[in-house]
């Protein structure tokens, strides 16, 4: 991968050291940013590109929860990682969160958090696209025969994109290391 | 815990009509009869408190008291009492007694005793929520601050200091974890379904580094509720390494039946670690009974309650290689 390609990682923890052990986790795959408050977040978010934003609950001031609220309203499109000491609860099934760690996190647990959402990222990704492939399959069935379709060259070229992006999506969601995750998304496709 | 706002009247229905209207907050369940009553009480249905009139044979308080939990209160409220129904009632185990004919309006007073009892636990079960939930915000995120900088330590030096502050630090996870778990549920709830017992072994004892989990046998479907049987066998796993160390090997299999004429099976978990002195084998489920200075006292306490919950047994007696071998019986087979 090359340095152009690396994902970029929002951390926001208001507890520097905890701020920069997960920096020192993800550092070596991921460009890494770090802000130890709310507001400092939202700013950064303001100016720049980030693909995942790991971020602190209950922080003083701005809460991750008012910040992720923000994020949500704003369309950001990007995955979103809660790292927090509060239990989950209820609540968190309006969250518009993509993952939700309970403190305290080990290096393992971080990482495949950060790369569990990327994979749901890539994934959600490949669903539309197929979506939209699969639209246009559609109207065309729709509008030939088989037989015309068949000698039509930029046809059987779209079928053959269908073909290899099933594929992929059914790769994608075999690399959920979760069984029962991976299952659900087989399902869906 | 109860289901909030509920609660039970048994007694006649106008007497039931009059108390409903007159309770605050909560839905006041009506049946004329005991044996209704105590059908009433399912796993869905475990009211906050129950009143119940004494008239048999069709209302028996007594026969209420033996079939309710004893974490219900039950308030004894006759329409025609006496002082030794009031004694042998509240020494069968009601929490109060009412007598509704010697008050001015005696709906309104069972109407006032319901209220103050469902308020009650309200209370307390507020302030354990919010127990809870300051027990585990404040106590685990100085953990993991502490966690933080020992990675960040280990980057600037190596030291053997450093990995007994990390095993302390896990200790002390291990230890808020349990007592997170303890206040969150007074008493443990199962839900009892089919559980692959391979799969729940395999994924307990996934990255424990150090030590080896052999299975030898077989292992089959069994009744349970899987994340409970998780913190079971995480529990004992995590007992035998911690007193076995490195190297410690965990065998894992089913007990064969003597005779084979049940749906019950037998399991064990033996280790080659230093094994439990005769006469410590019964403190050992003991919460707060700990066999080594950095033990916590819970883990074992915990594998005790689930069992229980399950309906299952636990014993433990000395393995082949000279450690520990817990064994547990009367597991059903799905």
């Amino acid at each position: 991968m090359t340095e152009e390609d690396r994902k970029t990682v929002l951390i926001v923890d208001d507890e520097e050291m905890v701020a920069e052990s997960y920096e020192l986790y993800l550092q070596d795959d991921y460009e890494t940013i770090v802000e130890l408050s709310g507001g400092a977040a939202l700013m950064e978010l303001d100016q720049r590109e980030v693909d995942l934003v790991l971020i602190d609950r209950r922080m003083p001031g701005m809460s991750g929860d008012v910040v992720v609220d923000h994020i949500d309203k704003w369309d950001m499109d990007f995955q979103v990682v809660m790292v927090t000491a509060v239990d989950p609860d209820i609540d968190i099934i309006d969250m518009p969160c993509d993952g939700y760690l309970t403190k305290p996190v080990s290096e393992d647990e971080l990482v495949d958090a950060v790369e569990r959402a990327f994979l749901i990222d890539h994934y959600e990704d490949l669903i539309a696209e197929y979506n939209q492939l699969s639209e246009k399959y559609e109207v065309l069935t729709s509008q030939f025969s088989s037989r015309e379709l068949s000698n039509k060259k930029r046809f059987t070229e779209l079928e053959a994109q269908m073909e290899e992006m099933e594929a992929e999506i059914a790769d994608t969601a075999a690399q959920f290391s979760d069984s029962k995750l991976s299952d659900a998304f087989s399902r869906l496709h | 815990m109860g289901s909030r706002d509920l609660s039970l009247y048994i007694g006649p229905t106008g007497m039931g009509s009059q108390i409903e209207a007159a309770v605050e907050s909560t839905q006041l369940v009506v049946e004329e009869t005991t044996a209704a009553g105590v059908g009433s009480l399912d796993d869905e249905t475990s009211p906050d408190c129950i009143v119940t009139d004494h008239d048999p044979p069709e209302r028996d308080c007594f026969e209420l008291l033996e079939a309710v939990p004893p974490e219900i209160p039950v308030v004894l409220a006759p329409s025609g009492g006496s002082s030794s129904l009031a004694t042998r009632g509240l020494r069968a185990g009601a929490e109060t007694y009412l007598d509704p004919t010697t008050c001015e309006d005696g709906a309104a007073a069972i109407a006032a005793e319901i209220n103050r009892i469902t308020a009650e636990r309200y209370r307390n079960d507020d302030r354990i929520e919010r127990f809870t939930s300051l027990v585990s915000h404040e106590l685990r995120s100085p953990i993991q601050t502490a966690k933080s900088g020992l990675d960040l330590a280990r980057t600037e030096c190596d030291s053997h200091y450093l990995d007994n502050v990390a095993e302390t630090i896990d200790q002390l996870d291990q230890l808020i974890d349990n007592l997170v778990d303890e206040l969150k549920h007074d008493e443990i709830a199962v839900e009892m379904d089919a559980v692959d017992l391979a799969a729940v072994v395999e994924e307990t004892w996934a990255d424990r580094t150090g030590a080896t989990l052999s299975v030898e046998s077989e292992l089959p479907t069994i009744e349970a509720e899987r994340s409970r049987l998780r913190q079971l066998l995480d529990n004992v796993f995590r007992n035998s390494v911690k007193h076995g160390g490195d190297g410690t090997t965990v065998r894992i299999g089913v007990i064969e039946s003597q005779d084979g004429s049940d749906d019950t099976v037998g399991l064990y978990i033996a280790d080659n670690g230093p094994g439990i002195e005769p006469d410590r084998r019964e403190d050992i489920f003991d919460y707060g009974y700990t066999g080594s200075a950095n033990g916590t006292g819970f883990g074992l306490a915990i594998v005790s309650e689930i069992v229980e919950a399950f309906d299952w047994e636990i014993s433990v007696t000395e393995s082949g290689d000279g450690g520990a071998r817990f064994e547990l019986h009367n597991v059903k087979e799905f």
